[in-house]
């Protein structure tokens, strides 16, 4: 399997339980809805794997490179996952074009020029470059996070509660276009809701996690 | 890879760094009181030391209650009231902060002295009575008037945030403006006017140069005392022992005082309906802060310039030019120094969830509740050792090498200063971090960025303003401290809070005026550029 988590436990404090025996198998290119209440931990499956948060215990594997387990703790840049925050985290002092080539420093300037441009044209947005995030509708901030996110390649991609922070007009386009863009790039996707509207319209597979 | 390298950084390895050589000086300190009592201490303890205890007290009483009520009604006149100069007089009010106490008691001891200019006056209109400035109550007095910014600036910033629905729906209940003022306002703004008087007080014990030069007998005169003129070390370590004992009744009862209550901000914040005084209320207010600013402020400044023309005096001599240069260096070295810590610290701090690790935070940043006096004891007694352990090191390179190397230079001077003024370059930081959450930090660790390039590309940039803040503040504090540069200066070293202490306590009023101004005029800058700095187009929203 593509990502394998296995027995993955968690919690803040002795009195917590954030997290218990959590395990999830994806095959690679498959879209995951994780579906549940707030406060059931979804979110915190998505920061274990990310390496944001360690966990107590447990094994996490994606693309046969071993992320989390006894011997093994990498931290959260050498893991190659990109991820969308639920409030974007675009980094307002930066402008589209910035944010977006954030995390290409190991390609040459030409070379992240083009990548950047291709991303800006996959979401719709090449006329924003010049913009910063404050001149940008919850749409399109949306649309530049997950640009960012994209643009190293990363092995998978996760996305905290995508649609919350956006109107619902704006959340019945916006899915559509988040799935096809998703599904061009052939990237192995989990996604976390308390929608099963969503789920249902984006994810190939939907776990509820409760 | 290993599992504890993720965790690994070089923030967490600067703050358990900073850790040890913050735990180090005062476990030596805690380790020598437990030595055996000699004849100075029994003489300190049989005569001395209930006087030492009901001074501090008393002093401290007196100008908690003094500095609460200046800077708690200052603060709000200034947000309930709209009139004329409002902006003006609200920046003025801070001034207060860049004349350290011990300037506005030479200055005003002087003023009331019998051949002064405030008792001459008094005399030239027939008052002949004779006001004993340099008392318990005087030092109360000053350092009322000098530190009361910190309740004014904490009280104004928690009384802005006051939601104008309270106020009318206590209206609607039928109200009275005193009732109001008695059941909303005061206790709304408790936290930040027992947090402002906290910081008063905690100046208040660590305070030499005033009670010094006023004689009055509390702890960090007693400690100088016993260590200088008795010649006894262990007698001034069993009495900072004691400080530090006050220092923890103090924060008690100011938590005790603050309550367990937290009073959230109603969402959807109105903003406050200002009041407009009559004709009489607009005269009693502009005579209150206009009384507050002239005694705290333009009395001690302008006099001092007066002193100037008095004596002729040079203002820029060379021996001044070189003390204004030792106060610059040592100033900026040393707040570079804490803020790079501070902001190492805050960063391993952000993402600490253990208990311990909290812990640890907070021992690193103890240093601003302790006085200088017991500072000064600690370092010193610290860094005499430290120089006996790598002696033979020094010997490698020289010799014949002096025994106290790192003792007898600006090392100890600077280290003492960290120790003092890390807590405040941290608080500032930590709020800043505070304000901007951990999502940036966290979606540049998963794009790919290491720690240090995440600080350099996303956290400095977004908290620039805080840095510069935190910058400002600290250099400001060191510029004016006196008690740890006075005793863990090299020889020969000075700055112009020492030469204005040294001409002072050599009855040199006047000459100690040039350096006294110039201290003034490096403090003033940083806080008009504080006060009036404007937030970037790009800010965090």
């Amino acid at each position: 399997m593509f990502v394998d988590i296995q027995s993955l436990s968690f919690d803040y404090d002795k009195h917590t339980k954030v997290l218990t025996e959590f395990s999830l198998l994806i095959k690679k290119g498959d879209i995951v809805a994780l579906i549940g209440r707030s406060g059931s931990g979804k979110s915190t499956v998505l920061r274990l794997i990310t390496g944001l948060e360690t966990p107590i215990k447990g094994r996490i594997t994606v693309n046969n490179k071993v992320f989390f387990d006894k011997h093994t703790n990498l931290p959260p840049e050498k893991r190659n996952v990109g991820m969308v925050f639920q409030d974007f985290a675009l980094f307002p002092h930066m402008t589209v074009k910035k944010n977006v080539a954030y995390g290409l420093d190991h390609l040459s300037k030409q070379k992240k020029a083009a990548r950047v441009n291709e991303l800006l044209e996959l979401v719709g947005l090449s006329h924003k470059e010049k913009n910063y995030p404050h001149q940008l509708s919850g749409g399109e901030k949306q649309r530049i996070a997950l640009a960012r996110a994209l643009a190293p390649k990363p092995d998978m991609i996760l996305l905290d509660e995508p649609f919350s922070n956006l109107d619902t007009e704006l959340k019945d386009a916006i899915r559509d276009q988040l799935k096809a863009i998703i599904k061009q790039t052939g990237v192995t996707c989990i996604f976390v809701t308390h929608d099963l509207k969503d789920a249902k319209q984006i994810a190939d597979k939907v776990i509820n996690h409760t | 890879m290993k599992k504890w390298s993720a965790k690994f950084s070089i923030f967490t390895a600067l703050t358990l760094i900073t850790t040890v050589l913050v735990l180090l000086p005062f476990s030596n300190l805690f380790f020598n009181l437990f030595n055996k009592a000699n004849d100075v201490w029994i003489h300190i303890r049989t005569f001395l030391l209930f006087d030492y205890i009901k001074n501090t007290v008393l002093l401290l009483v007196l100008t908690g209650i003094f500095s609460g009520l200046i800077g708690f009604f200052s603060a709000y006149v200034v947000t309930f009231y709209e009139f004329k100069y409002k902006k003006l007089l609200s920046w003025l009010l801070i001034l207060p902060l860049a004349l350290p106490s011990y300037i506005a008691a030479f200055i005003y001891a002087d003023m009331f002295s019998y051949t002064g200019s405030f008792a001459r006056l008094l005399r030239a209109v027939g008052i002949h009575h004779n006001f004993d400035m340099m008392s318990l109550l005087g030092a109360a007095v000053i350092f009322s008037f000098t530190l009361y910014p910190y309740v004014y600036m904490l009280v104004k910033a928690g009384l802005k945030k006051h939601n104008q629905t309270l106020t009318d729906s206590a209206k609607l209940l039928k109200a009275s403006p005193f009732k109001r003022f008695r059941t909303l306002t005061l206790p709304l703004s408790r936290p930040a006017l027992i947090g402002g008087i906290l910081l008063v007080l905690l100046e208040t014990l660590n305070d030499y140069g005033v009670v010094r030069y006023f004689g009055v007998r509390v702890f960090s005169y007693a400690i100088f005392d016993a260590w200088f003129r008795l010649g006894d070390l262990s007698s001034a370590i069993r009495l900072s022992a004691i400080v530090v004992i006050f220092v923890f009744i103090i924060v008690i009862i100011e938590k005790a005082f603050r309550g367990k209550k937290s009073y959230n901000i109603l969402k959807g914040h109105k903003p406050l309906r200002l009041k407009h005084p009559t004709k009489t209320g607009r005269i009693i207010i502009y005579f209150f802060l206009i009384s507050i600013l002239l005694i705290g402020f333009f009395i001690p400044t302008i006099e001092m310039i007066f002193n100037l023309f008095t004596i002729n005096f040079t203002l820029f001599s060379v021996d001044l030019i070189y003390t204004i240069l030792n106060t610059l260096i040592i100033s900026i070295t040393a707040t570079l120094i804490i803020i790079v810590i501070a902001l190492a610290i805050a960063n391993f701090g952000r993402f600490a969830k253990s208990k311990l690790a909290k812990g640890i935070v907070k021992l690193t940043t103890l240093g601003y509740s302790i006085p200088g006096a017991v500072i000064a004891v600690s370092v010193l007694l610290f860094f005499t050792k430290v120089d006996g352990f790598l002696y033979p090191l020094y010997e490698l390179f020289d010799k014949d090498t002096k025994t106290l190397v790192l003792t007898t230079s600006l090392v100890m001077l600077t280290f003492a200063y960290v120790l003092r003024f890390l807590t405040i370059g941290f608080n500032t930081i930590d709020a800043s971090y505070e304000k901007i959450g951990t999502t940036y930090t966290e979606a540049s660790y998963t794009l790919q960025k290491s720690k240090l390039k995440t600080l350099f590309l996303v956290d400095i940039p977004l908290i620039k303003s805080g840095l510069i803040a935190a910058f400002i503040i600290v250099f400001i504090d060191i510029v004016k401290e006196l008690p740890l540069t006075l005793i863990l200066r090299p020889s020969n070293y000075n700055t112009l809070a020492t030469t204005v202490f040294i001409y002072a306590r050599d009855e040199m009023i006047q000459e100690a005026s040039a350096p006294a101004l110039i201290l003034i005029i490096i403090t003033v800058i940083p806080i008009y550029i504080l006060t009036h700095q404007k937030r970037g187009k790009n800010h965090v929203r």
